[in-house]
């Protein structure tokens, strides 16, 4: 390591944050480099200069009870309700995300297909509206029922909504 | 048996506030280190450290086990304080803040006693961020994944920021020696 290298790793080596390896070539450069040598003692000089500070003063009496009040005082909380989105890793949102996309996918194309299979052929839905609306299971419905009132609807009977 | 702090968050989140009491009574001594240390006013270290507390039982229902409690803790309050430094000093500058009244008190050698008011000086001059970093290791110990984490920041960034505030402490205490 040349003198810039080391001097950036000054003040990691003198918090002990260092891998064994990396430790003892620091030493070895700094015990034959004066300017180096020089940088370390002036930082290490100035870290000890710091315990010079007098200590904080006690914390002041009665905080705790003080907290203690303030947070009785709060509205009460409500026990976490943790949403299902929020209770799962990000890997497994996507996966929900891709199961919930297949399921929205094959339901609309099953709907597809049923509709497909449901389509009353144009040429009767011309002339059996009720057969359109399903409602020729009531052909047979008496006269004045309330069946036949649902057909004469399906056949336009009263305006046909005009 | 005792329970751990993970253990008593729990309970907060469940609305368990003498657990809450029990966080504030085993932390209360960090976090006022902390603010006094970087606030330097009794009154404002009081309400930063009382609003860091109150801030972590509004967020207990969503805290979650990822780092320890006391790592959280100290990002709750080094926040805090960055930001109340920020408000009262928007633009950075040279001009030394306010500094405690240091109480005259016994000393032996009057050398000692200058020296820890130049020392007080040299560190409140320093950039907030720099001297968060100083603090937290210096006096609270944390390691630097600690102190990154508290920070909200890469290990990396706290390595220069301890490395430039160990420098600039070391020119400001350089130059009152030599005068």
């Amino acid at each position: 390591m040349n003198c810039r290298e080391i001097r950036a790793r000054l003040s990691r080596y003198l918090d002990g944050e260092m891998s064994v390896t990396e430790r003892g070539r620091m030493e070895s450069h700094v015990d034959t480099c004066d300017p180096c040598r020089k940088a370390l003692e002036r930082l290490q000089a100035a870290t000890e200069a710091l315990t010079q500070l007098p200590a904080p003063p006690g914390v002041p009496q009665g905080f705790a009870e003080r907290l203690r009040s303030l947070a009785a005082q709060r509205a009460p909380m409500q026990p976490a309700i943790v949403s299902f989105h929020d209770s799962l890793t990000p890997p497994m949102r996507f996966a929900a995300a891709a199961v919930l996309m297949l399921g929205l996918g094959l339901g609309a194309l099953l709907s597809l297909d049923l509709n497909r299979a449901d389509r009353v052929p144009k040429s009767q839905a011309t002339t059996d509206p009720a057969a359109a609306y399903g409602l020729d299971v009531l052909t047979d419905a008496p006269d004045g029922s309330l069946a036949d009132a649902y057909l004469a609807l399906a056949g336009g009977a009263n305006g046909g909504g005009e | 048996m005792d329970r751990t702090d993970e253990e008593l968050m729990l309970a907060v989140a469940g609305g368990d506030l003498d657990a809450f009491g029990e966080l504030v009574c085993r932390h209360q001594r960090s976090a006022w280190n902390v603010a006094w240390r970087m606030l330097l006013d009794p009154t404002e270290a009081e309400d930063a450290a009382q609003d860091a507390f109150l801030k972590i039982l509004n967020a207990a229902p969503r805290y979650r086990h990822t780092a320890s409690f006391r790592t959280y803790l100290y990002r709750v309050i080094s926040r805090l304080c960055l930001d109340r430094l920020r408000k009262k000093h928007p633009i950075y500058t040279d001009r030394l803040p306010p500094s405690v009244s240091e109480a005259p008190g016994p000393s032996e050698q009057i050398g000692q006693q200058e020296t820890a008011v130049d020392v007080r000086r040299a560190l409140d001059a320093l950039p907030p961020r720099q001297r968060m970093a100083l603090v937290l290791r210096h006096f609270e110990e944390l390691s630097y994944k600690e102190i990154a984490e508290a920070m909200d920041t890469s290990v990396k960034s706290v390595e220069r920021l301890l490395a430039r505030g160990r420098n600039e402490l070391a020119e400001a205490l350089g130059g009152k020696r030599s005068k």
